[in-house]
This record gives C-alpha cells, sequence and structure tokens, in this order.
C-alpha cells in the first residue's frame, strides 16, 4: 500500500476522474462511427449498400410491374461498420458521431423511389 | 478428511466469463478440479460457412470483445496468404499499432480484473482508469473502442496520419506517465505477493507438455511467441518475447506487465518508422486451397484454419484460441492450492470463454 501513497495523495486533492454526466457530456471525436445518416433525396437506389452490408441491415427491392424500388434498413441490425457510408457513390449515407440516446430510438426505416 | 464436491460458477463474481470450475475440497485444501465449459457456444464457425468471406472479417472480430482487432487481422493474413496478395508497408504498420494498442488494452484489463480477484479495489480501478486512455486513442484513430473494424484483406481502411499522429503519442505519453505509477505496485507490492508469488505453480516441462501458449508458457521459462514468426512487421520492430521464470501467478502477471511496457514502445517505434504509401490493395479473386496461420493474441497464440473452394463463400473455417490451449493447465495448478487462491489462479491464465467457445 506505500507503494501507492503518491497516487492517494494525488486522488485525495484532485476531483473526480468520472465526468458528472449528463450535465457534462463527452465530445465525440470526428472519426467516431456511433449510427448511420441516410439522405433519401440524393439516393439512386442502386443497392450497393444493400449488398455489401455484412449484417444484412438494408435491403434494396425492386418492383418492376410498378417500376418502383423501395429501401429498408434496420437499425437494430446495424453493426455500425461504415462500409456502406464509404462505398456510397452519392454520398447519401454517412456515419453521424453522436450516438442515439437509447434504444428505443432506433427504427426500421423505410423509403421508395419516386414513382415514374 | 470427507471430501466436498461443488461448483465455481458459471456465475461468480470473479469471474468475467462464464466458466465452471468442479471443485473437490478437503477441509479449505483443493485436491481435484474439473473444468466445465459450454455456456457460451454461437456456432461462429458455421456462420463464417454462410458468409460471404469479406464478411467474415466482422464476423471473426465477434468472436471476442477483447482483441477483437488481432482476430480480424488474423483472418485477414490467413486470406491474404492462400490469395497470395502482398499487402502495403504502411498498411502493416498500421495493423502493429492497432494489435499493440489491443494488447495494451486487454492486459490493463486482465490487471485490474486480477487486482479486483485479490481484494485491491484501488488498484484495480486506476488499471482501468489507465486503459480509458488507450480505449480513447482507438476511438480516435479507428472510429469505435471496442469493434474496430478497421482491417481488411489486402490492407487497412483507416490511416492514422499527420494531423492524428500527434494526438496519439500524446496519449502514449500519458499512458506511460499512468503506467509508472501502476507498475510498481504490482512489481513489489507486499500484499500482492502474498497473493500471487508460489501460488498456481505450472513446471517448466509441464506447460510445454500441457501445450499452453501466451503469457501463460511465457511465465514458466519458454521464450515463444508467434510474433517472432515475422507476421504483420514484428522483425522490422526488433520485437523479443517477454520470458519469466517463476512459473507462478507473480510471473504470469509480470510478463504481462512487461509486454504493456513492451507494447507501448511497440506502437512508438511502429509510428516513427512508417513509411508512406498506399493502404489497400485490390483483391479480386477468391480463395482457392487451404491455409493455416499461427497470431498472437494477447492471451496467446491464435491459430485459424480455412478451405477455400474458388468461390465467393469459404467450406471451412477453424479457429483454435488461446484459452482452449490454457484451460489443461488448470488441473496442474489448482490441486493443492487454498480455496481462497482460486480466483486468482483461475485469473492468471486470463480466461476468455467467448473466444474459447466461439
Amino acid at each position: 500500500m506505500p507503494l501507492m501513497s503518491g497516487n492517494l495523495i494525488k486522488n485525495l486533492f484532485s476531483g473526480p476522474a468520472t465526468r458528472p454526466y449528463p450535465i457534462v457530456k463527452r465530445e465525440p471525436f470526428p472519426r467516431a462511427r456511433a449510427r448511420l445518416a441516410y439522405d433519401p433525396d440524393k439516393c439512386t437506389y442502386c443497392g450497393i449498400c444493400a449488398n455489401i452490408c455484412p449484417a444484412a441491415a438494408i435491403s434494396v427491392e425492386e418492383d418492376r410491374e410498378n417500376l418502383h424500388i423501395s429501401r429498408v434498413y434496420n437499425s437494430f441490425a446495424c453493426i455500425s461498420c461504415a462500409r456502406c457510408a464509404e462505398l456510397c457513390p452519392q454520398g447519401s449515407l454517412r456515419m453521424e458521431v453522436s450516438p442515439h440516446g437509447a434504444a428505443d430510438a432506433k427504427t426500421v426505416a423505410y423509403s421508395a423511389s419516386k414513382e415514374t | 478428511m470427507a471430501r466436498v464436491t461443488f461448483p465455481f460458477g458459471p456465475q461468480h463474481p470473479v469471474l468475467p466469463e462464464a466458466i465452471q470450475l468442479q471443485l473437490t475440497c478437503e477441509d479449505e485444501r483443493v485436491v481435484e478440479v474439473l473444468p466445465v465449459i459450454g455456456y457460451m457456444h454461437r456456432g461462429i464457425e458455421k456462420a463464417a460457412e454462410a458468409n460471404l468471406y469479406p464478411n467474415n472479417i466482422f464476423l471473426c472480430e465477434r468472436i471476442c470483445g477483447i482483441c477483437s482487432f488481432i482476430h480480424a487481422l488474423c483472418y485477414c493474413e490467413l486470406i491474404e496468404g492462400m490469395m497470395r496478395v502482398e499487402v502495403p508497408p504502411r498498411a502493416k504498420y498500421l495493423r502493429v499499432v492497432w494489435s499493440e494498442l489491443s494488447r495494451i488494452h486487454s492486459h490493463m484489463l486482465w490487471l485490474g480484473l486480477l487486482a479486483d480477484s485479490f481484494g485491491f479495489e484501488s488498484l484495480f480501478m486506476q488499471c482501468w482508469r489507465a486503459r480509458e486512455i488507450i480505449l480513447d486513442t482507438l476511438e480516435m484513430t479507428t472510429g469505435q473502442r471496442v469493434i474496430q473494424s478497421s482491417c481488411v484483406i489486402g490492407g487497412v481502411r483507416r490511416d492514422i496520419d499527420l494531423d492524428m499522429e500527434p494526438g496519439v503519442r500524446r496519449q502514449m505519453a500519458a499512458f506511460q506517465k499512468e503506467l509508472k505509477s501502476i507498475y510498481p505496485v504490482f512489481a513489489k507490492d507486499y500484499t500482492v505477493k502474498l497473493r500471487t508469488v508460489g501460488k498456481g505453480v505450472l513446471p517448466r516441462d509441464q506447460a510445454w507438455s500441457l501445450g499452453t501458449v501466451g503469457p501463460t508458457l511465457r511465465g514458466s521459462g519458454w521464450a515463444d511467441d508467434a510474433r517472432t514468426l515475422g507476421y504483420a512487421v514484428y522483425d522490422d520492430l526488433g520485437f523479443e518475447p517477454v520470458v519469466e521464470i517463476g512459473c507462478d501467478s507473480y510471473a504470469r502477471m509480470m510478463v504481462r506487465l512487461r509486454e504493456v511496457v513492451q507494447s507501448v514502445e511497440l506502437v512508438i517505434k511502429a509510428l516513427d518508422q512508417m513509411p508512406e504509401g498506399d493502404l489497400t490493395v485490390t483483391v479480386k479473386s477468391f480463395p482457392e486451397g487451404e491455409g493455416l496461420i499461427r497470431v498472437e493474441q494477447p492471451r496467446g497464440e491464435l491459430v485459424e484454419y480455412a478451405r477455400g473452394n474458388g468461390t465467393a463463400y469459404l467450406e471451412r473455417l477453424k479457429v483454435r484460441t488461446p484459452t482452449f490451449s490454457n484451460i489443461p493447465a488448470l488441473l496442474v495448478m489448482l490441486p493443492g492450492c487454498e480455496l481462497a487462491d482460486v480466483p486468482v489462479i483461475t485469473m492468471s491464465i486470463d480466461p476468455c470463454i467467448a473466444c474459447t467457445e466461439r
């Protein structure tokens, strides 16, 4: 125990090592991969994201009769690997640095191309 | 004297994961032990056969939450070897940096848990506080603290560029400062020595014949480390294995403690020597034939075997993790010890059951 005395004295006079959350929140790093943001206006429904997703969290289905493509993103299945964000040719997918508040903030999001 | 057999685990405050030890005791002395595993099987090897082979990187990362990067590295090196892919030098250096950061955070977690197992709560907190610096470095450089997802077949996905490098060096300096206050407590403290010196002795010849690996083997005097095989760039960094000859829990603890110091030096050396260049090469073909690789995890040697058939799916992926090799050593270490020493001795092999059962 005497070997830790320096540490103990330092800890006695310094503030707590932990952050007083939620008053002070942790700043995420610029490269952090917290959640996937999707911009449906930029999306061309090419399906690359669905093909490369290792967790099968994204699916893109084509309805040839009605000339309609639908895309489903299941954020419960997403593992935040950011492969889709790196490979999206239109830049409609990107990783946000701030995480979800809670698990119930996650959703299964549907989007579809405009009918032509 | 009457013998009593009772279960130690699978749910026990000292055990980080679910392993059961069926202990037979005479009074307070352990006379027999039977380890029981099988609580955490997830069928990852079978799942790997149904996945596209590049997607298995993310699956392999999830074999273990502590050494996730090294699992991914092992799989990537294995497939690269099968497909004869030459990885760019910069990617090799980055792989070493992240591997060693993973090793530091695994060892610091273990040192904290060991301190907790003999009731040294403040030391446990100090270790985990120092570990936060490493987790922050991993998040800063790769984007996530535990599952880095930075290794790909043919290289790495992220770079430690010139803007980020000073930050990593600062974090390493801050960690070294923290480590400086923790190291002498583990190495010299009277109570720590009382609980570890001479406890769980694994004789040198038995360590080899039981097939133990990693710090458990090196703590018994064998200089055996898969990093000397020359994967990534460990040869260029002048790596030499850390060896202790004590054969007890203290020796195994000192191996890990000295490896933390060595890993920090390796990270700094890799940053110094890192060449400019590409991060990945494009890989277009499919794996064919068989491959086997040995990589050094924080807990010891990780062996992976794969068989490909020229399609996007593997026929077989076999993973042998270090804890699987180290569990038989408990049959030598535990008989004869006091019941109160069972947690410390069990922790001294750094059991990772999620790895073992996959």
